[in-house]
């Protein structure tokens, strides 16, 4: 529960006073928490478009035989993609860092899962093209079902906190 | 120990966190690494005024740091709670939960002793 500010003075301390106290600093820590996993509306579409559209630009491109460009404009897509996701921190207002365990688990996941895309791809006869441009188009809705379900969860949680 | 002893700890007690609002802003800093000055406003129900003034305080005692930032023509505050206060906070917590659980003990071994005590007055 949210605190007043009541008087300018510091109030006394009794047991059932830092009892309720110690409840609110629970209560702070907690909605902090959720508030910094809140994902931005606008978030979800955008990181979905980003590799949807590398994706299937890179298939196109492998399939006239050019490759080149798609090396460097993936660079392009990694750094927009970080920009998008330091946006997307600063949108709710609270900042956690992520320890390196975190990152390296969603990077194994994400590593894993289009490791999965592939080879069901390859094994269907689709070749590059076609696999290039199924996996970013999985990765990106990936994304975006995982913003949308996280925000229902965080929602519900901090309307049940409230 | 007894509430009193706990409440007698003086110097456990952080000054700088007695003030309520003082506390519930240190306690929402200290489970992120940066928080905007109008999300803890807005968790803290208090007026701009007010957070501005328990800002300035816990700032003044080292517990507190103050970062403007403009995102694009807004400028937004970042309040971030420093190491010495996330150490203050911890401190303080303690003696919290010390004065809080000495008050529970206490109740405890008062209900133990009472029926007791009023079980054996129609005896006598």
């Amino acid at each position: 529960m949210p605190t007043q500010d009541r008087s300018p003075d510091a109030p006394s301390l009794d047991a059932d006073a830092a009892a309720s106290a110690l409840r609110d600093v629970e209560a702070a820590r907690t909605r902090a928490e959720l508030r910094a996993r809140l994902v931005p509306s606008w978030y979800g579409p955008s990181a979905a478009a980003l590799p949807a559209a590398y994706g299937m630009g890179m298939g196109a491109a492998n399939s006239h035989g050019i490759n080149g460009i798609w090396g460097w404009a993936g660079l392009l897509v990694v750094l927009l993609g970080l920009g998008l996701a330091r946006l997307r921190k600063r949108a709710t207002g609270v900042l956690v860092g992520r320890s390196p365990a975190r990152k390296r688990a969603v990077a194994l996941s994400v590593a894993a899962a289009l490791a999965v895309v592939w080879g069901v791809c390859l094994s269907l006869g689709l070749g590059v093209p076609v696999t290039l441009g199924v996996a970013g188009v999985v990765l990106g809705l990936g994304v975006w079902a995982h913003s949308a379900w996280q925000n229902t969860t965080v929602t519900r949680k901090l309307r049940e906190g409230a | 120990m007894t509430p009193g002893a706990a409440a007698s700890q003086g110097a456990a007690f952080d000054a700088a966190f007695r003030h309520p609002t003082r506390l519930t802003v240190a306690a929402f800093l200290s489970a992120c690494d940066e928080a905007e000055f109008a999300t803890v406003r807005d968790y803290c129900q208090v007026s701009d005024s007010v957070l501005s003034k328990a800002a300035s305080a816990l700032e003044a005692a080292g517990y507190l740091g103050i970062r403007k930032g403009a995102a694009g023509k807004r400028f937004r505050t970042w309040l971030c709670l420093t190491d010495d206060g996330r150490d203050a906070l911890a401190r303080h917590l303690e003696a919290l939960q010390a004065l809080a659980s000495a008050a529970r003990d206490a109740g405890a071994a008062r209900a133990e002793t009472e029926p007791s005590h009023s079980a054996a007055q129609p005896n006598a």
